[in-house]
């Protein structure tokens, strides 16, 4: 009895682990609490979804009984995880707390090792990417982003395979040195 | 007095070893932050590792891409919207940057000044054969300013490319212009 209730709970572990339990990761949550305690606001959460592999596996299962663009399907190849929060608040932050926001953003990210690579402001908008700094190998590159929209904040993070990608990147520059007239 | 000493005596050795590990033609911008005002604001500093890695991952597809690539180590670029809050200090701090490569060995090969544009774009250079660093410095009128610090080992007959690749409209015209020389 002891040892089903052992295996269960390994079970259990194995599936919030690989599935992505529904919640997103630590270095998401990094950015998004350092974000949104420099904002000065209250969030309520909307929503926050974790894919792990196992989801991931099963999705590209499922889709490959269904007639989807090749392109797409590379992408979704190319993901090894994913995770995405949307929050909402009523008092939007003004604009002079957005330098404030990246300075703490950057400090959190920077104590987990990562590197804010392009940033984006105009107007009620931020956009922030970070990537690890120490990223060498192209087929598991993480990338952590956060988008500040008025009222909405999007913290998202993911994993993924970059040479399919970027194959893809290089044939669509390919394409479009070739017949620009289509632009 | 012996600690205050001792600080200082840190804190430059500290400064000294972080100026050492800045590759030559790396020139430091300072921090800029998003206007309070809600202007346009853009920052890409992409490192070597990802550079490099690009440039790996280019190899098959694009040999010659890579090629450029393997030759670079920083790409910065700043992009800030002017307003009235902003323009004189910006102006400022571009004047002070343009007068710190003035002093620091750059070549400056371009200063136009027209209508409203003011750019300068400045290389140092290892010998005849390769540009270590460029910066690219505009003032839009009364707009936009943008920096741009490309830091590597750059033949200077691919700085045309470089702007191609990279979309920097200054490059691509000095590029042309240095391989009619």
């Amino acid at each position: 009895m002891k040892a089903s209730r052992q295996t269960l709970f390994a079970l259990a572990l194995i599936c919030i682990g690989s599935t992505g339990c529904f919640k997103i990761n630590s270095d998401a949550r990094t950015l998004r609490d350092s974000v949104t305690k420099s904002s000065r606001a209250r969030w309520d959460e909307e929503i926050e979804i974790g894919v792990g592999a196992i989801t991931l596996n099963l999705a590209r299962l499922g889709l490959s009984f269904v007639d989807l663009d090749p392109e797409a399907r590379t992408m979704l190849s190319a993901v090894r995880g994913a995770d995405v929060g949307v929050y909402r608040t009523h008092s939007e932050p003004g604009l002079k707390e957005f330098a404030a926001m990246l300075a703490d953003a950057d400090q959190a990210m920077a104590r987990r090792g990562w590197d804010r690579l392009v940033t984006v402001s105009e107007a009620r908008e931020l956009v922030a990417v970070y990537v690890p700094a120490n990223v060498r190998s192209p087929s598991n590159v993480k990338i952590c982003l956060v988008a500040l929209n008025g009222r909405e904040l999007v913290v998202a993070s993911a994993r993924s395979n970059l040479e399919p990608l970027m194959e893809l990147a290089f044939k669509r520059q390919e394409w479009l040195r070739r017949e620009p007239a289509r632009l | 007095m012996k600690k205050l000493i001792c600080c200082t005596v840190a804190l430059l050795s500290a400064a000294i070893s972080l100026q050492a590990g800045n590759p030559a033609g790396y020139v430091d911008f300072g921090k800029f932050s998003p206007s309070a005002s809600g202007g346009e604001f853009v920052e890409v500093h992409i490192r070597s590792n990802l550079i490099a890695m690009v440039a790996r991952l280019a190899e098959k597809t694009e040999p010659e891409a890579a090629e450029l690539l393997r030759g670079l180590k920083l790409v910065r670029v700043n992009v800030i919207g002017l307003n009235d809050e902003n323009r004189d200090e910006i102006a400022k701090r571009i004047k002070s940057i343009r007068g710190q490569l003035d002093t620091q060995g750059w070549e400056r090969i371009v200063t136009a000044q027209q209508k409203d544009e003011d750019v300068g774009v400045y290389l140092k250079t290892r010998g005849d054969e390769a540009v270590e660093g460029l910066v690219i410095t505009v003032i839009d009128g009364d707009h936009e300013a943008v920096l741009v610090n490309i830091v590597g080992d750059i033949k200077p007959e691919k700085i045309a490319e470089i702007g191609e690749r990279l979309n920097i409209d200054p490059l691509k015209k000095i590029g042309q212009k240095i391989e009619k020389k």
